[in-house]
């Protein structure tokens, strides 16, 4: 048998069994299923979203430091507006009873 | 040609420059930097309240005795400046530290309310009406003793019988005291008041 005459045997059309499809599938079912893959769009909006929290806590965070910042210089300047309206209270007394002797001494 | 762009250019300047005039405050000396003073006193006081901030500082009074007198008399007050200073001994600071103080309040506009010089000490008490602007009136004292001096300059609309009657209201228990005659210095305040908030100083 001829080279070519052993090629044309090997690769003759040859047409499968009846039971072919029905073996295949049958294998197909025997076959160990795979876990079906991670859900990734849920994973990434979780991601998102603890950012956008991320982001509002600092945010949040940097609102209550100024207002508290705010506060204590707001305390400190009501501190001075007591002590320099005591000052001021304080020197005008003295003044007024200075010029009320002064008045006294001239009028005796 | 050029003389009539000059003239135009103030032309158009001018209504830019009268905001500036018409904030200006009249009742509003221009104190010296003492800075080189603070670190030679034993007690200095350095506050510098303007509207805003006298605004902001009013409501921490309400609860005080004489918070709701405190508002009243603060009422077209548009800010408090004060420069205190005390040192352990006498002759520290000149009267040369102040004669620019007292320069300006010979300026016209304000009126020589008293005066009193002594050895020991030098107080004068001014007044300058607000005319249109309320922020042009205003009250300076300055005092001054061998040991010590006092500013107080308020600007805007001062009624001084209503801010001489907050005397004692407050409960502050102890300050530095001086001047006409008055009692005798109490002991030097234990705990000064916070510094004045960061800002440029007059």
């Amino acid at each position: 048998m001829s080279l070519e005459d052993r090629l044309r045997h090997a690769l003759r059309r040859v047409e499968p069994d009846d039971d072919f499809a029905a073996r295949v599938l049958a294998r197909l079912d025997a076959a160990p299923r795979r876990a079906p893959p991670a859900y990734r769009p849920a994973s990434q909006w979780a991601l998102a979203a603890s950012v956008l929290m991320a982001i509002f806590m600092a945010a949040g965070a940097g609102v209550v430091v100024q207002q508290q910042r705010e506060r204590v210089r707001s305390e400190a300047a009501g501190r001075q507006l007591v002590y320099a309206l005591e000052l001021t209270s304080r020197e005008l007394g003295n003044i007024h009873q200075h010029i009320g002797r002064r008045a006294e001494e001239s009028g005796s | 040609m050029k003389v009539r762009h000059m003239l135009a250019a103030l032309a158009l300047a001018a209504p830019l420059a009268m905001p500036l005039t018409a904030f200006a405050q009249a009742g509003r000396l221009q104190l010296p930097d003492f800075s080189g003073l603070a670190g030679k006193a034993k007690e200095s006081v350095d506050i510098s309240l303007d509207g805003s901030m006298l605004q902001t500082a009013s409501q921490f009074m309400g609860g005080t005795e004489g918070g709701a007198a405190a508002k009243d008399a603060l009422q077209g007050v548009e800010g408090i400046y004060i420069r205190v200073f005390e040192f352990d001994k006498p002759n520290v600071y000149s009267q040369a530290d102040l004669a620019g103080v007292r320069h300006q309040l010979e300026a016209p506009g304000w009126k020589k309310l008293m005066s009193v010089q002594s050895k020991e000490e030098h107080v004068d008490m001014f007044m300058r009406d607000r005319g249109r602007n309320p922020a042009d009136g205003g009250v300076a004292i300055v005092i001054s003793e061998p040991s010590q001096f006092v500013i107080v300059n308020i600007v805007g609309n001062v009624d001084l019988e209503k801010l001489r009657q907050l005397q004692g209201k407050f409960g502050v228990p102890a300050m530095p005291s001086m001047g006409a005659g008055g009692a005798s210095p109490p002991p030097a305040p234990s705990a000064p008041p916070a510094p004045p908030p960061p800002g440029p100083r007059t």
